[in-house]
């Protein structure tokens, strides 16, 4: 992943390589003097932020294995460390490590001294936080650009992980809300009803029969009213909603054809089963759905 | 629960939407706007009252879709027709086992309006490895919150009307519109009768004067026996 020629100097983890070659973007670069906006080194300290509240916590054992998976991972990205010449600032030295050796401890290295150091540091402190949202810039350009929370790009930069759900937002979607690794978590048309002005008229007299036959049985009202009651198989017990402080809901439901029931009865009628399913069916307290 | 059939007016309002939502979403992978809606469900919020986090599919450990667990169909999304007063819905992103992801991108809160038209994405329910939070380990978005989400707590009152494609089909009672339910459920119902009974008595003794306790009491026990004898006819 490293530089053509690889030399020898330092200790058994460090090697430097002198390279011809000027670190690009996306190169890491190690030492002082500037180079806080470098975008490989902006897309390094968000790149950790991922890892840094595991880290704060963890015991020394896990807190190793996490420098190590860590390493194996910007390793993974084909990125490399350099590290300015003392003497000469024109020659850039490549810091190789062994990412699978001596990783913690006394033997700790200088990429893996850094990479603690920067998990280490608290949560908001310096200037990791500001730049996670500089990604994009770490990618494309040399100017980072700041603040623009929906330009995250990393797939690309991350060989291994899986993404396996991940839809794209259309062009003509509506309002996309915020997204990361382009998911939104959903969409709203705040205009809907003022570009729809003919359903209005339905809408109101859907929510009126509520005012007109509140609480009523189905029976009472026909077909017009709508008894409000709790999400609950049990019907309507009004305590449920002193006691689970949950919200109220009713249910519309369309026959359709290919929907048959195993129960065959005047009584009773076939539709399909609406419930939001909510948190599943675990007992008392959840809104879910009720086994079947 | 009680349900309803579907109106004409309803079959109108749920034929704009999805109109709507299939000029607007239609070319978009991973949610399926192919079948018309066959749901509605009106969600009624009142004051203080809380819709706690939540899904509304669920999913199993590897990400898979449940189709013994969900009656929504898969992929297809949820569409709610805002009504009334506005309404906070706030998304967490949640790791199975650890909790919530703590990032500050991980939590979202919109503002639902009235007349807004609001589309959850099925697909940020599903887990998955969302590499921007956590390269480790699944997580999924839930909405809902532990505080009450009408913007107006006192007086407030909203409405939803939530559009579905349901494929699981059950049993309702013709006269009443309520479920029919099986013996698991009955069963359910017992135990959680019996919990509700303790709550309430509890809340009854700590709040409320003695004469109003007992109406309420007595209001509670004849409402549950009247809806015993209905699901017990139910199931004859």
């Amino acid at each position: 992943m490293t530089g053509d020629n690889h030399g020898g100097s330092g200790n058994n983890n460090n090697n430097s390589t002198t390279s011809s070659l000027c670190p690009t973007n996306d190169d890491i670069i190690i030492g002082k003097g500037g180079l806080l906006h470098h975008p490989g080194n902006i897309w390094f300290r968000s790149f950790l932020h991922n890892y840094q509240d595991r880290y704060h916590g963890s015991t020394k054992v896990v807190k190793t294995a996490l420098l190590k998976r860590i390493m194996e991972e910007i390793h993974g990205t084909g990125r490399r460390f350099y590290v300015m010449d003392d003497n000469d600032n024109n020659n850039w030295h490549v810091v190789e490590e062994d990412f699978t050796n001596h990783i913690g401890g006394g033997n700790r290295n200088v990429i893996s001294r850094k990479i603690s150091r920067l998990l280490n540091r608290k949560k908001g402190k310096g200037s990791s936080r500001a730049h996670i949202s500089n990604l994009s810039g770490s990618q494309s350009a040399s100017t980072p650009e700041i603040n623009q929370p929906h330009s995250y790009n990393l797939r690309s930069r991350r060989p291994h992980t899986q993404q396996p759900h991940i839809s794209k937002p259309s062009r003509n979607a509506a309002k996309q809300c915020q997204c990361v690794d382009d998911e939104p978590t959903c969409w709203i048309d705040d205009d809907f009803l003022a570009n729809n002005k003919g359903i209005i008229d339905d809408v109101w007299s859907t929510l009126r029969d509520i005012y007109c036959h509140p609480f009523r049985h189905p029976n009472a009202s026909g077909n017009q009213g709508i008894v409000l009651t709790a999400d609950s198989p049990r019907g309507n017990p009004a305590t449920v909603n002193i006691v689970r402080n949950s919200y109220l809901r009713q249910h519309f439901v369309q026959l359709q054809r290919g929907m048959r029931s195993s129960r065959k009865s005047k009584e009773t009628k076939c539709y399909p089963y609406a419930v939001g399913s909510g948190m599943g069916f675990t007992g008392y307290g959840s809104v879910g759905t009720p086994p079947r | 629960m009680v349900y309803r059939p579907w109106t004409d007016a309803i079959q109108r309002i749920a034929d704009c939407v999805y109109n709507h939502v299939q000029s607007k979403l239609g070319g978009v992978p991973g949610i399926n706007v192919s079948s018309p809606f066959n749901s509605m469900t009106l969600l009624s919020f009142r004051g203080k009252q809380v819709v706690p986090p939540h899904r509304d599919n669920l999913y199993d450990s590897e990400g898979n879709f449940m189709a013994n667990k969900n009656s929504q169909k898969e992929d297809t999304g949820t569409f709610i027709l805002v009504l009334g007063d506005p309404r906070i819905i706030k998304f967490q992103l949640t790791r199975k086992k650890k909790g919530h992801v703590t990032h500050y991108l991980a939590q979202q809160t919109h503002v639902l309006k009235h007349g807004a038209l609001f589309m959850l994405n099925p697909m940020c329910e599903r887990p998955a490895i969302r590499a921007f939070f956590d390269e480790l380990e699944m997580s999924y978005w839930e909405h809902g919150q532990k505080v009450p989400s009408l913007l107006d707590r006192e007086n407030g009152m909203g409405f939803g009307m939530a559009f579905r494609v349901c494929v699981v089909p059950r049993q309702i009672n013709a006269e009443t519109g309520s479920l029919v339910l099986t013996e698991r459920e009955r069963k359910w119902d017992a135990q959680c009768f019996h919990d509700n009974n303790k709550l309430l008595e509890n809340f009854i003794s700590d709040k409320m004067c003695s004469a109003m306790a007992e109406e309420m009491y007595e209001s509670f026990h004849s409402m549950y026996e009247c809806h015993k004898t209905i699901q017990e006819v139910n199931a004859v």
